[in-house]
Formats: C-alpha cells, structure tokens, sequence
C-alpha cells in the first residue's frame, strides 16, 4: 500500500509570505511527474479487486436442506428470549424464506402460553411471515403446550425438519417436546447469542437481590425510582455480591444496602444493559423501611423502669426492621409515621389529632395493660374497635378460678398466619368486651 | 496569536523597561512652531534657565541680564534652553503576511511587530516626544501608550498580502519608523521615500522575519501559497530553492538598505525567534541619531 500511495508523492501544502520571492525559479533537480506503468496495472488491480468484493460474493454458500418435508419453527417467546429477539426474527425469517421458495409446509410455534392446545396447522410458509414479524416476546417464562402428540396430530407427509430457537432456560414440557420432534425427524437447537440475566427480590428483616446469571459477569443494578423533584431517574447502584456458581449458573447475592429514604423512593431494581422483563423486579413493601411511632413511655429516662417500660418488647421487636419515633403523641404525629402504636395509653390530649390521622388512613395499633383496665372512663374511650369494660378479668389469680391458658393456633388464612405459638405464653389478664350484638364482627379473625 | 490591548502593552512595558528614556538629536528642530515639552540641553528658545554666556556681538541690548551683569564688570547674556518635541509616526504593515508564525511556539510576525512599535512608543513617550500612527495625530503623554495600543490591536488587517503606507499621511519634520517584512513588492518604497525627503522626514525601516523565511526549511514537493491565497509556487524539489531564495532574500535586503541610506534612512531586520530587546536597542540607538 505504501507503494500505492508514494510516487509521485501529492504535494504539500505550505503556506509561505515569501512566496513573492520565489516566483519564477525553476527546480533543480525535477521529481518524475508520470505515473509508472507497472504502478498504473498495480492500482488498477486493486480497483478490480475492490469491485468484485463489494459485488458481495459468497464463498463456500451453506448447503441448504435437502429435505422436502414439513418445516416447524419453535420460538421460545419467554422473556428471556427478548434481548436477541430481532436476531431469532431474522434467523426463523430466513428458514420459512428458504421453506418458502422449496415449496414446504411450515409451522410457527410461539411458545408464549397463550397458545391453546389445538393442534399446529401447517401452511405454505410465506403465509406465516406477517406472523413472525408481528411477535413478540412476553414477559413471562416460556410456556410450551401441554400436549405434544396433539399439537402434531396434524402433521402433513415427509420427515419433519424442526428449528427451535431456544432462550436458554428449561421449561415444563421441554423434554416431551423434544423426544417428539426427535422421533419425527431432525431438529436444529439455535441456543441464545448472549448469557441469561435475571433478578429476583427476597423480602424479610433485611430485603435483599439475587443476580442469576449464565456467566459470571457481574453487571451494576440499579435502583430506579423518583428523585426529590419527582423525576424518575437512577438513584443508586448496587454492585452484586460474591459469586457461588452450581453447573453453570451463577448467583450472586445483593444486599439493599442503601439508606432509609432513598431506599423508600426505589420503585424498581433493574440489571443493568438488559432489556428484558426477567431482570426488572418491582420494588414493593418488602423492599421499604417503614416508620413507626411508639407512644407509652412517660417515664422513659427513669432508670429502674427500662424493664418495666410497656415499649420494651415492641422496641425489641420492631428495631432491626423499621424506624421507631418515640415521644409524645403530638411529636409523634408530627414525625410522619406509618404506623402508631399506643401502648397503655387512655385519656389523651391529641385525640382529635390522632382520630383525624386515623381517618385520613393511618393505622392504628393499641395494646392494653393495667392503666387500661382501671380506667374509669374506659366505656367513653374513643378510638377503640369495641367498647371495652372497666376491670377486666384475673385469671390464675388467689382469688379466681381457673389455670391460665395458653394461645390456640393461628388461622392459617388469618393477619398472624404462619406466626409460631410460644408454649410458656400464657393468658393471665384479660379485658372484656361490652357485650353487644356487632362484637364478632368487629374483632379481628385469629 | 490575538492580543488583547492589555497584554500588549504588558509585553511592551516589560520589553521596554531597561531603556532610558530617548531623547532624540534634534539638528532641525528649531525652526518646530509646537512648544516642547522636555529641555534639549543647549540654548534655544524656552522658559526654564539654562546659563549665563558673556555677551557677544549680535546680542542685543535688550537681551542682556542687567541684574547678572551688575556683579561683575562684563555684560552676560541670559540664555533658556531650548524646548520642542519630536514627533515620531509609527506604521506597522497589516498584510496577510504578517499574521505567518513559523512554528506554534513563536509569535506571528504581526504582533512582534506591535509589540516593537508600541515598546518604541513607550520609550520615546518616556522622553516626552509625541508619538503616533502614521495618519493619525501625535500626542504625548502615558495616555497616548493606552491609545496606541488600542489603534494597533484594532487596525484592520490588509484584504490582500500587500500593504503599504500613504505617502499622503506624512507631515514635515517627523520621524517615520515602518515595520513590515518587506517581502511583497516594495515599489512603493521608493515613492515614499521621495516625498519624505521632499518633507525632510527621516525615518527607520525595520524588516520582521520568522525564521522560516530566513532558513527555508522545506524539501520535496511543496505547493507554497501566500496567506492570502493569491500568489502560488509549484515546487518539486523544495529543497534545491533554497540558495536561489536565500539570494533573493539577501538582494531584497541590499536594496532596502540601498533605498534607506540614499534618503538619509536607516535599515535593520529583526527575526521573531531573537529578544524584541535587541531590535527595540537598535531602533533606540537609531533613532538617537
């Protein structure tokens, strides 16, 4: 090339106020201003050459089928197939072309779930380009139907030729379909061009992502969510944890480590440079710190009542996975909070306040106790699901009948489903319920 | 490189800072109708004292300091020294040209140019002399630097490669100093030339090269092209013009010194990879007389 390019070489271009003073001297010594002719025919070589490449030959063109039977194409149509989708058109695109142009029967089968279990109907293959273009990948996992033999019942003549453009994962009914496409004729596997993602969220004290991954690459996720103006953008990135790979998957663990309120602004994580539905997870309530306002301990900074203090197991309970504002039920109410709890707490001040919190939605825990009970006012007492009665009742006591007992089982499709009951929890004080027809209805299931 | 008018006078303040102030030979300057400003250090007309000379012939007898001569037997004379001001008129070529710097290190020929003038300028200011672009007035005075500065920052370049000054513009009894690179074709020097000795004007020509120009440092095949684009060369052997330009470089030169010493002119060059000091001593020492 650099032959090509060097004689006669193109001048170069100066520029040169003494230009005046040289006009009219001749060269010395004159370069060849004539192309040579064996670089003329190297050049014109090259021209040739040029030309025939871009006239895109194609060397050695790939044998096509030399079957002329039925031709079926399997999309899996999962969300895992949505990153290379326009490469799987393109590829099932050329088949039913080359199909086409034999003459073959083809079938399309978008394994979606949306396919019922009517058997495939084969037509002339053209037909069945509109409906590939028109495809489009699902957000869910791919789904074949349920029933192979019925699904090919309608099999025309010849020995099957099948492409099935897998996603990479393994689904129910994938090995039926393939033993029955085996035993028809041959089948082409197309696996994906690129690793599988996928992102799953796991809620509990401390919420936390798990990165499923074919390779072991390690993509930022990130958390998606609306910033202080409203604005929906990228409010952090999360780097995967370490890496445990089994047969070929790889899973990296994700803590949410981020603060309170960022962390309660996050609609949604996402694995970033995918675009598809399996590596998005939609930030709920598992995923939000909630704030929770304890009401119940006048004598907090007394030192002899810490253990006494009515908050003491709720503190205990609700710190590792929420935010406890405590104080006085103004200070409370001021701070925002999810919830309020009252612990023993009768005859307030904010009542109105708190009655006004109430029904513009907020939720309300109460937990009763000896204050409580010896209120003398307890039948007027405002915010309360029933009308309680004065004294409640003792039982195990010196003066009552009875052992006390202990708690049944939950309901199983009750608000405490699943909680565990303690054997030594036993109930030795009780406040009752003004009998009145509407009680039942106004207690919580168990 | 575009200056501001600032940075201009920064570089000339500093390029001019070693300098005495000038005070320019002044053999005509009598006959100057403008008062002076400074003293020129012998008798003339002026305010300020300069000495007692015994009385001669000629002397009138109105001219004799009788408080003076009443000391002594003799009559004295009291004369002042003589005060005018010199007027210096600056030109600075604005072709295409000028505006050539040889490598992105040194400074286009144009403003090393202005640089010089404007040094020159603060000098002679120094020294009470009146200075201005040719054209425009002279005035003395710090603030007239400031206004130098601007007009030579301002003045619109040349549309083609050549520029020459007005024969028009020239007034009797200044000095006239011209900065160019004098490579275009300097006809006009000559017509210049005769009517400034018409106006008894004397004056410098000082000469701006890059050293590009000087050496001719090319080979091979080089179009050459003016800046303006208007004059071309061809060449396929650059190298093999270099002892025929460098001869034409040093003819131009001998005839600009020819043209300047038959008018009574001086004629200097200067090269923008040397100290602008060298050049502003010598057009110092020039215009000293």
């Amino acid at each position: 090339m650099l032959i090509l390019r060097a004689v006669p070489p193109a001048p170069r271009q100066v520029a040169f106020p003494g230009v005046a003073l040289l006009l009219g001297l001749a060269d010395k010594t004159p370069v060849a201003r004539r192309t040579p002719w064996w670089l003329l025919l190297l050049r014109l070589l090259a021209v040739a050459a040029l030309i025939l490449a871009f006239a895109g030959p194609v060397w050695k063109p790939v044998p096509r089928a030399g079957t002329d039977g039925p031709l079926l194409v399997v999309m899996d149509a999962g969300w895992a197939a949505a990153p290379d989708w326009a490469g799987r058109q393109t590829r099932a695109e050329r088949a039913l072309t080359e199909a086409a142009s034999d003459g073959r029967p083809a079938a399309l089968l978008l394994a979606d779930g949306r396919t019922g279990p009517k058997p495939l109907v084969f037509a002339p293959a053209d037909r069945l380009l509109a409906r590939l273009r028109a495809a489009q990948p699902v957000s869910w996992e791919t789904a074949l139907p349920d029933d192979p033999e019925a699904a090919l019942s309608e099999l025309p003549d010849g020995s099957l030729s099948t492409l099935w453009l897998a996603d990479g994962l393994d689904h129910p009914n994938r090995a039926e379909w393939l033993a029955a496409l085996t035993s028809r004729g041959t089948v082409t596997v197309v696996p994906p061009a690129g690793p599988v993602r996928a992102l799953s969220l796991h809620g509990g004290d401390t919420p936390s992502l798990t990165l499923i991954s074919s390779d072991d690459a390690a993509p930022g996720i990130l958390a998606i969510g609306p910033d202080p103006q409203g604005i929906e953008r990228e409010l952090a990135r999360l780097a995967p944890g370490d890496a445990a790979t089994e047969a070929g998957v790889t899973t990296r663990p994700t803590a949410i480590d981020l603060p309170p309120e960022l962390r309660n602004r996050v609609t949604r994580f996402q694995v970033e440079g995918e675009a598809h539905a399996g590596a998005v997870v939609l930030a709920d309530d598992r995923v939000k710190r909630r704030k929770v306002g304890l009401v119940g301990d006048a004598d907090a900074h007394a030192e002899g009542q810490r253990l006494l203090s009515p908050l003491y197991y709720l503190r205990r309970a609700l710190a590792p996975t929420s935010d406890l504002a405590e104080g006085g039920l103004g200070d409370v109410l001021d701070s925002a909070p999810d919830v309020i709890i009252l612990a023993d707490q009768v005859d307030m001040a904010e009542i109105g306040e708190l009655a006004e919190w109430v029904d513009a939605g907020g939720l309300l825990i109460r937990f009763a106790g000896p204050r409580m009970a010896g209120y003398e006012g307890l039948v007027d007492e405002p915010l309360l699901p029933v009308t309680l009665r004065q004294g409640g009742r003792d039982i195990g006591g010196a003066l009552s009948w009875g052992e006390p007992r202990g708690l049944e089982p939950f309901d199983t499709d009750g608000p405490f489903a699943g909680l565990a009951v303690p054997e030594d929890v036993t109930v030795r004080a009780q406040l009752m319920a003004q009998p009145l027809p509407n009680s039942p209805s106004a207690a919580l299931p168990r | 490189m575009a200056l501001t008018t600032t940075e201009l006078r920064a570089q000339a303040q500093a390029a001019s800072a070693h300098l005495p102030g000038l005070i320019l030979s002044a053999e005509r300057l009598a006959a100057m109708v403008a008062p002076g400003a400074h003293g020129l250090r012998r008798a003339g007309p002026g305010e300020d004292f300069w000495q007692y000379r015994p009385a001669t012939h000629g002397d009138t007898a109105r001219s004799i300091d009788w408080r003076r001569s009443a000391r002594s037997d003799s009559q004295f004379v009291r004369d002042r020294e003589a005060q005018t001001a010199q007027t210096v008129a600056l030109w600075v070529s604005g072709g295409q040209g000028m505006a050539y710097a040889g490598a992105p290190h040194r400074p286009n020929k144009g403003a090393r140019a202005q640089l010089l003038a404007l040094a020159l300028a603060m000098v002679l200011l120094r020294g009470g002399e009146r200075v201005g672009l040719l054209g425009q007035p002279a005035r003395s005075g710090r603030m007239q630097a400031e206004r130098l500065a601007e007009g030579l920052i301002r003045a619109a370049p040349a549309k083609g490669d050549e520029d020459a000054p007005s024969p028009e513009a020239l007034r009797p009894n200044q000095h006239l100093v011209i900065i160019s690179d004098f490579l275009t074709d300097p006809s006009w020097l000559e017509a210049l030339l005769t009517r400034a000795a018409a106006l008894d004007v004397r004056g410098v020509l000082m000469q701006v090269l890059d050293p590009n120009e000087e050496n001719f440092p090319y080979s091979g095949a080089v179009l050459f092209r003016s800046l303006s684009g208007a004059v071309r060369h061809d060449s396929r052997d650059a190298a093999g013009l270099r002892e025929a330009y460098q001869a034409r470089l040093a003819g131009r030169r001998d005839w600009l010194r020819a043209q300047a010493e038959g008018a009574g002119w001086r004629f200097g060059h200067h090269t923008t990879d040397h100290a602008p000091a060298l050049a502003l001593s010598w057009l110092y020492q020039v215009l000293e007389g």
